[in-house]
């Protein structure tokens, strides 16, 4: 019977994992198997020197990645210490940070848009930014439009990142604290000193879950403008080469290896130091 | 010796005007949280009549159901959720 796990885990996820990076150097418009044709390495030669927003797409993704990690990290773990107090109405507020955590990502871009939208929406209304003259396009703005999406992206992971931290805070010894109160440690020489290296399997596990993220982000994006201008995203234009009307499967492909790369050059050496530090000690 | 009972009472007592403090700024965090949640709910229950009047940004008079059941009934849900 283990073998049914085995052959399913095989089939769908090595197989067609290999099978794409495969017709990355392809041709094939996803219709029969003869009509595939190898290019070798065309398809990376294109996507680099011709396509206009390759290098926007994978510039989009490392902000992306960047302000995850520089906002929703800090903010979760700051907010989860303040939640471990043993402070009155804490489910509460709980419940309020990891609400956007339950919701889909197509429905927080909908939530989204209608904070963002420049004539109706909750920001335009209240600062008056809905009026021509001054007006503020959120979602078209090429200039803004990224950073407007990563607010909404870093709501969601705060939340879900809050919960995290607060599982990995339940965990930490409250004989340690204690001693470090009798030793006049003061809050943050406790926070620092004792529960932050206590802390540590979780921040591998909230580093790890928010480079996921990163890269992985799509449907937030998809929803909120479709991936227009100034938040293309690698994730969007595989889609788009993919099941777009070009149907260029071999190219979507090569898009997708370069998202696979990426994803492997952050995540394995990050891992690698992980597992070492942790079998030194 | 004296800050041994002291060290001990302050953890289980904390200071109040710091309680105080973090109440109001998880409160406020927390609101900030569901304002988009709160401000997609305050639109689906108003009709779109008093929104186009009004404005979003305004007090609404009337609240209702009455956009749920209008998609409910106008794109034909129980023909897509129920069995035949």
């Amino acid at each position: 019977m283990a073998g049914v796990p085995t052959v399913l885990h095989i089939a769908l996820v090595w197989v067609t994992a290999l099978a794409s990076v495969g017709l990355a150097f392809t041709t094939w418009d996803g219709i029969g198997f003869d009509s595939i044709k190898w290019v070798g390495l065309d398809n990376f030669r294109e996507l680099i020197t011709s396509n206009p927003q390759f290098w926007p797409a994978v510039q989009h993704n490392l902000i992306w990645l960047a302000a995850l990690i520089l906002v929703p990290v800090p903010l979760g773990m700051f907010l989860a210490v303040q939640l471990d107090k043993k402070i009155r109405f804490s489910r509460v507020y709980q419940t309020a940070f990891f609400l956007p955590v339950v919701m889909s990502f197509a429905v927080i871009g909908f939530v989204w848009q209608l904070v963002y939208n420049p004539d109706t929406g909750l920001i335009n209304s209240l600062i008056g930014a809905n009026k021509p003259g001054h007006y503020i396009d959120w979602i078209g703005d090429p200039d803004l439009n990224l950073w407007a999406v990563l607010v909404a992206a870093s709501w969601r992971h705060t939340g879900y990142l809050m919960i995290l931290y607060l599982a990995g805070l339940k965990g930490v010894d409250p004989a340690l604290r204690e001693a470090s109160a009798l030793d006049g440690a003061n809050e943050w020489q406790t926070f620092k000193n004792v529960v932050f290296p206590t802390l540590r399997p979780t921040n591998t596990i909230v580093l790890v879950v928010t480079i996921i993220e990163a890269l992985r982000a799509f449907d937030l994006v998809f929803v909120f403008n479709k991936g227009a201008e100034g938040t293309e995203l690698l994730s969007i234009l595989v889609t788009n080469n993919i099941i777009g009307e070009s149907s260029r499967i071999g190219y979507g492909s090569a898009i997708a290896v370069v998202l696979l790369l990426i994803s492997l050059a952050v995540i394995i050496p990050y891992l690698v130091a992980t597992f070492r530090k942790e079998r030194r000690s | 010796v004296s800050a041994f009972p002291a060290a001990l009472g302050k953890q289980r007592t904390p200071l109040r005007p710091a309680r105080i403090l973090l109440h109001i700024f998880l409160a406020g965090t927390a609101l900030a949280w569901l304002a988009p949640l709160l401000w997609a709910i305050l639109a689906a229950l108003r009709p779109y009549g008093e929104t186009s009047t009004k404005g979003y940004v305004s007090w609404p008079d009337k609240l209702s159901l009455d956009n749920f059941t209008n998609a409910f009934q106008q794109s034909d849900m129980l023909h897509y959720s129920a069995p035949r």
